[in-house]
């Protein structure tokens, strides 16, 4: 039986394309499930995304409900019984057909014991089933000893793991090591307080991340520290990558470099910012986005960043005089102090400037006052706030660090 | 002792019940509330034990908590928002970094073990380990993800919280170079091999502190 390992699939496969959930379901239209279908199924579910903090509002732009993820799935198994050369090792059915899509079901019930799965509503209901109990194996696992969890490993990984299960979990104990089954490309885990991002790279894949935000990743996955330079700079290029390095370093209160992570055979590497915050996945499509300092956690892909000064008007705003622009295609991850909420301007919207992350960089800023005049801004005790025009999403931080410093730093002894 | 670890993984606390009679240790200043049939001791365990896990970062005294005439309960806290999980000790054995000790059971003896590595792992020149049959309790800054080593891994020494105690660790440059290491921001790394479970927290202390500090105002002498 063929089998497509995580390598093939992950490399084929653009972000673009199933990164979104509205772009996983458009070629299920288009294609109509009958072309290069394994290679195809793969590549959507292999990288669609799961994210905690998603409460997923049906907006265009917005990755859709787990439900809505969970059906587009569940059709697509159904609309085709041969699905199972693809994924993994399959255990024989009843009626023939191979289907790892009992996998975890099965292995749990023990050996010999087998569950045959008939037609589409049975695979849903062993699915739900599925779900359930890796929901309850999780809860165990989270009041159980270690020595459990080593116990029921490789039921876990099997169960966890599985394609058609990635929409029903929320907070998984996925824990990276080789295995058959099709990793997601990233999971984010402890949302809002202490997120954890986890990246499972393609072979050759290079995830660029924030220096000093790695936790952990795997021994064979190379670590090399580089200037946020683009990869096709030559010497000017560098020298200039340099110099807003310098200035980044000065002024945007990042770091001066940034970490490469990647591996001819693909691997994994966990990423966590410093403060306590969120961990947000943007997908970048060709479009421009505009970060607040220190915004910045990781990406992969075709992705260029450089500083740009906010003019005089960005100094006002405690943000910093500089924010970071962001463009190309790829994926994205930010994070935050507290947690992130997306909001979606129409027209106007006002945002307290401490509180701003990063906006799309379709809507037009202008810096004011609360309120009006200097009684507004002093009495208000909201500073200077960034009121947008336009079309597009912005992004803002649940808390501001520069509220924390201001209440720590009369309590400090001196 | 059996132990409910409540409010993960960013404001958790583990409620402790004891038989009665039985006994266990926490680290002083853990305990948030008890049944008042529990008895509060405070011993150093001696003046050369104590003085060891005041190099291990520890305190010089921990508390011991006894139930008596019937079930006791005691609720364990950490000073920092964090995670909290039991390690079961008997067959495995762990070693956990110095801060991240909050209570254990009576048959878990809990040694300070000084070496030059573990002035570098982050767990400090004092880690502890962990000794006899029971459980102990760990706190982190951040939440707590089990991590499987299966052959060789890659930890960042701020992030550790406890590891089995079979595994092999160095400590090592985080890249290839010195200079690339220390401009990577991860300085110096575990490189963990074996077969077996490493916990890590999602924060480390020293970078928070680290990203805040730099905002404060300098220090008044």
């Amino acid at each position: 039986m063929p089998r497509d390992g995580v390598a093939e699939f992950v490399s084929e496969c653009t972000p673009q394309l199933c990164s979104s959930v509205r772009a996983f379901a458009d070629p299920i239209q288009k294609t109509g499930l009958h072309e290069d279908l394994s290679t195809w199924q793969c590549k959507c579910i292999g990288r669609f995304v799961v994210e905690d903090g998603d409460r997923g509002r049906a907006e265009p732009r917005q990755f859709c409900r787990r439900e809505q993820v969970n059906e587009l799935v569940e059709d697509a198994f159904d609309a085709s019984p041969g699905l199972g050369s693809w994924r993994g090792p399959g255990v024989p059915l009843a009626d023939g057909r191979s289907g790892n899509l009992a996998d975890a079901h099965v292995e749990r019930r023990g050996q010999g014991e087998r569950c045959p799965l008939r037609n589409a509503s049975d695979h849903r209901a062993a699915n739900e089933k599925k779900a359930y109990e890796c929901a309850e194996e999780q809860r165990e696992l989270e009041e159980g000893a270690p020595r459990a969890l080593a116990r029921r490993e490789a039921v876990r990984f099997r169960c966890l793991r599985h394609p058609a299960l990635l929409p029903f979990r929320n907070t998984s104990a996925l824990t990276p090591c080789s295995s058959e089954f099709i990793l997601p490309h990233h999971i984010i885990k402890h949302q809002p307080v202490f997120a954890l991002l986890e990246v499972q790279l393609a072979p050759n894949e290079v995830v660029v991340a924030e220096a000093g935000a790695m936790v952990a990743r795997a021994s064979h996955v190379a670590m090399a520290v580089k200037l946020n330079a683009p990869a096709h700079a030559g010497f000017f290029g560098k020298l200039r990558a340099f110099v807003i390095a310098l200035v980044r370093k000065l002024f945007a209160g990042e770091t001066f470099f940034v970490n490469h992570f990647s591996s001819p055979q693909g691997g994994w590497v966990w990423l966590a910012p410093a403060l306590s915050g969120a961990v947000k996945h943007i997908v970048l499509q060709g479009n421009t986005m505009l970060f607040s300092a220190g915004a910045f956690l990781a990406f992969s892909g075709d992705i260029t960043m450089r500083p740009r000064f906010g003019g005089c008007r960005s100094l006002l705003a405690k943000e910093g005089a500089f924010f970071l622009e962001t463009s190309g295609t790829g994926e994205l991850w930010i994070t935050s102090y507290g947690a992130i909420e997306e909001l979606q301007c129409n027209g106007s919207y006002v945002v307290d400037n401490g509180h701003l992350v990063g906006f799309d960089a379709s809507l037009n800023f202008t810096i004011k006052a609360p309120g009006g005049g200097l009684v507004g801004l002093l009495g208000s005790g909201e500073g200077l706030v960034c009121e947008f025009q336009g079309q597009g999403r912005i992004f803002i931080q649940t808390r501001n660090v520069s509220a924390l410093v201001e209440w720590l730093t009369p309590l400090l002894p001196s | 002792m059996q132990v409910n670890i409540l409010y993960r993984s960013s404001q958790t606390m583990a409620q402790c019940w004891l038989e009665a009679g039985e006994s266990m240790t926490a680290e002083s200043g853990a305990m948030m509330g008890m049944s008042t049939n529990v008895a509060m001791t405070t011993q150093s365990g001696g003046i050369g034990k104590a003085i060891s896990r005041m190099f291990a970062g520890e305190s010089f005294f921990r508390n011991t908590f006894t139930a008596q005439g019937g079930k006791g309960e005691v609720l364990l806290t950490t000073p920092l928002c964090g995670d909290m999980v039991v390690l079961e000790c008997g067959r495995t054995q762990w070693m956990v970094q110095n801060s991240a000790y909050v209570g254990s059971s009576h048959g878990v003896d809990v040694q300070t073990q000084g070496s030059l590595k573990g002035l570098f792992s982050g767990a400090g020149l004092f880690g502890l380990a962990t000794l006899g049959q029971g459980q102990c309790v760990v706190g982190s800054f951040g939440a707590i993800e089990p991590l499987a080593v299966s052959g060789e891994m890659v930890i960042d020494t701020g992030h550790l919280v406890a590891w089995e105690s079979h595994l092999q660790y160095k400590v090592t440059k985080a890249t290839t170079g010195w200079i690339d290491s220390w401009l990577s921001g991860e300085g110096l790394v575990c490189q963990f091999s074996g077969q077996g479970y490493v916990y890590v927290q999602t924060r480390s202390t020293s970078e928070y502190g680290a990203a805040i500090g730099a905002l404060l105002p300098p220090r008044q002498a």
